[in-house]
């Protein structure tokens, strides 16, 4: 049986190339399509063709399953498929390569005859050159290196001449010391360490932390590094990046946990322990959110609000306030829905930031009518008892269906609180429509 | 007789083992397995009572030997649950397990747990670890079949990234590793993408994952499961009855009303029809009796009933 289907032409190097041009065009198109997946696409279409008996499987539903992950690699692949100019752009692509490849030759010449010929650069080079660059041009010796530094320094001070910014004078500083600093040795190395290099070290660490506050290494490097002295660090940093009331939060707190701790006998210790500030978590929030979370121990905030947001063509003059909210609550937040005549759920991963939530709202834009009746009971769906829904609108209903104050009032007798961010114009009415424990803001 | 030699040499090595039998074994009983995708088709009609296009079934077990999971994806009522489990089932030779997710799905809720109890008072070993469907369809060697996948949590989603890469589950509370043994061992994920309540796929699981899509079917070959489905009480249909009733639920799918009836509703609704023309003595299904019977099956939320039911009543007086 097996050495019949092995039999059975099959033409690996054609089909294998046809995948892959398919995979690369719709890459072209945005397509994130891996090799791995490639290589699947290629195994799965070899066994589904040996499984039907007249060894023909339709490429097209092995693709589909592979290369389409969402509705719009569907239509991707759809038109790659279809030969579309894309089909074009490949055979095009087929053609120039050879040329392509000379080119990159040429080019590859000439960056070396710079190297071995001694290319010397010039003050203009210098305007538009970095370090990162200098290595990719194969122009890396110590003596570009060195007049890069110094095309900087003289930079500086030009600048601090220019605007007579003190700012300027302060950054050569850094600069100096820190190549002084670097020719006595490393700061990891315990003589070559200073103070500024300290917290450059620790700076990083914390960055580190902030995005991942239970990273290993850098708990670990800060505990070998600061030992007891961390929340100091946290502190002198906060006040660095300019969050300054938060530092002098944690401060306080800290100072009054050390003093009840003295005055104290150790029963209260634990009493205390609730209202201490869980420094890592606040450090970790504050730099992700980029304003200042206080955390506390024991005290963590739960996301249970689902936050509803229209973004019709009225909505235009208080979108701005819209997505400020959002930025203000964004720790709350469990869902976020954008409606008009429909609703789009926006996706809310652990590893989105806050800036990247704002802005695939803000690239949402407004237009649209208004179906707030609609937007509510396709959310109900997604609520349950006890959960809070925030509304952002203007509540003006464009489109004809049932009320929505029956669908809200609905809603609050599954248990569902409801705040209603509205215009200052519909305030007043709202309040008298709705129930008294729906609130309305302005 | 080998089989059962192999099954009392596995009991005796390993407690689990023999608890996963003890358990599961009786509930999921052994069945022939068939790995053809056109005799697969035939079982499916002829027993299952279900019509799935020999392609995806090619596709389904073409998967399943290359080792990589399958995700359907379709709106609700399309059978991606009882396809997936009569394909794991005829593919493993045993009956499939059928986990329905829910958000607060973790590793102690699918692949085993300590009894509370036992363990206050004997420790957390194995007598008192109790296996959970996922390790014991690794054990059995039986496929499972992981339904509504968006609804679980990230968490669950990465922990079942992992199993499915490496194929064995490790327990180290007990220090054990159990390994996939052989070829049956395979997992379907069911999902809606349309249903707004639940989270999102990441690329990852995306990535591992032959994804199948189930749509809503033709009219004709609606009406052909109909009478796969129904059996005799087709005949207590006139043909033009049938027809109206189905361009009334195809016109239905096209609104945007929340809930949209699958292939399921439709048997349903026919069947129940059926059902009241025979207790009204009616020769044949009227009017009338779809009607109640769209009442009671394809209405589920009381503001969409006057929109359903004008759609019904629109298409059956068309008929008429």
């Amino acid at each position: 049986m097996t050495s019949a289907r092995e039999d059975l032409s099959f033409n690996d190097d054609e089909e294998i190339e046809k995948i892959v041009r398919i995979a690369h065009a719709m890459r072209e198109m945005g397509a994130k399509i891996s090799s791995g997946e490639i290589e699947k696409a290629i195994r799965l279409y070899r066994t589904a063709r040996m499984l039907t008996h007249y060894n023909y499987f339709p490429l097209s539903k092995v693709l589909l399953s592979v290369f389409a992950k969402r509705q719009e690699d569907v239509e991707k692949l759809e038109k790659v498929l279809r030969g579309s100019p894309y089909k074009r752009k490949i055979e095009e692509q087929k053609k120039e390569a050879p040329h392509e490849k000379r080119e990159r030759k040429e080019r590859r010449k000439t960056t070396e005859r710079r190297r071995t010929e001694g290319y010397e650069l010039t003050w203009k080079d210098m305007e538009k050159m970095s370090f990162k660059k200098l290595k990719r041009m194969k122009l890396d010796t110590i003596e570009n290196f060195e007049k890069l530094n110094i095309y900087r320094k003289i930079e500086m001070l030009r600048n601090y001449y220019r605007t007579g910014n003190e700012a300027y004078l302060e950054l050569l500083k850094d600069h100096i010391a820190r190549a002084s600093q670097k020719r006595k040795g490393s700061y990891e190395s315990e003589e070559g360490r200073s103070l500024g290099n300290r917290y450059s070290f620790i700076e990083r660490t914390i960055g580190k932390l902030a995005y991942n506050p239970e990273l290993p290494w850098a708990l670990s490097v800060l505990s070998r590094e600061m030992g007891e002295e961390f929340t100091a660090d946290v502190i002198k940093y906060l006040i660095m990046k300019g969050k300054r009331s938060l530092a002098e939060q944690i401060a306080y707190s800290m100072m009054n946990s050390a003093r009840q701790k003295s005055e104290r006998g150790r029963k209260i210790r634990s009493v205390q322990r609730k209202s201490r500030f869980d420094v890592r978590r606040t450090v970790y929030l504050t730099m992700r959110n980029n304003y200042p979370v206080p955390v506390y121990i024991g005290r963590i905030r739960k996301k249970e609000a689902v936050l509803l947001i229209d973004k019709s063509d009225s909505m235009r003059k208080h979108y701005g306030k819209a997505v400020a909210l959002v930025a203000s609550l964004y720790d709350t937040l469990k869902r976020i829905y954008l409606f008009d005549e429909d609703v789009k759920q926006i996706s809310m991963k652990k590893w989105h930031s806050k800036l990247h939530l704002i802005e695939e709202i803000i690239a949402a834009g407004t237009s649209g009518y208004t179906n707030i009746s609609r937007a509510l009971r396709k959310v109900e769906a997604a609520l349950k008892p006890g959960d809070n829904l925030i509304i952002v609108s203007d509540m003006e209903q464009t489109v004809a269906d049932e009320s929505y104050v029956h669908v809200i009032n609905r809603l609050r007798r599954k248990n569902i609180k409801i705040f209603v961010y509205t215009t200052e114009k519909h305030v007043n009415e709202l309040k008298e429509v709705l129930d008294a424990e729906v609130q309305a803001y302005l | 007789m080998t089989e059962k030699m192999e099954e009392e040499s596995i009991e005796t090595q390993d407690s689990i083992v023999e608890k996963v039998y003890e358990i599961y074994d009786k509930a999921y009983e052994r069945m022939p397995s068939v790995r053809n995708p056109r005799e697969a088709a035939r079982v499916l009609r002829e027993k299952y009572k279900l019509l799935v296009d020999e392609d995806v079934i090619t596709l389904v077990f073409s998967s399943f030997i290359e080792g990589f999971p399958v995700l359907f994806e379709g709106p609700p009522g399309t059978g991606k649950t009882e396809i997936g489990e009569a394909l794991l089932t005829l593919w493993a030779g045993r009956r499939a397990f059928v986990l329905p997710c829910s958000e607060n799905y973790d590793e102690y809720r699918v692949i085993g747990d300590f009894h509370p109890l036992r363990a206050y008072k004997e420790g957390f070993n194995e007598n008192s670890f109790v296996p959970r469907p996922l390790l014991a369809s690794l054990i059995l060697d039986s496929g499972i079949l992981i339904d509504e996948i968006r609804r679980s949590s990230e968490e669950f989603q990465n922990l079942l990234l992992d199993i499915i890469d490496k194929r064995r589950i490790i327990i180290p509370e007990l220090k054990k590793v159990y390994r996939a043994t052989g070829e049956g061992f395979q997992i379907i994920f069911t999902s809606n993408p349309e249903d707004l309540a639940q989270n999102e796929l990441s690329d990852a699981f995306m990535r591992r994952v032959v994804r199948i899509t189930f749509g809503y079917p033709t009219l004709n070959k609606e009406l052909e499961i109909l009478k796969l489905r129904l059996g005799r009480a087709v005949d207590l249909y006139d043909e033009d009855t049938v027809l109206a009733a189905l361009r009334a639920i195809e016109e239905i799918r096209k609104t945007d009303l929340l809930y949209r009836p699958g292939v399921a509703d439709s048997v349903r609704w026919m069947g129940i029809s059926a059902r009241i023309a025979q207790l009204r003595n009616h020769e044949k299904v009227r009017s009338e009796d779809l009607i109640d019977g769209a009442k009671a099956t394809l209405v589920k939320r009381p503001e969409e009933e006057s929109i359903i039911m004008e759609i019904v009543k629109m298409h059956l007086e068309r008929r008429v």
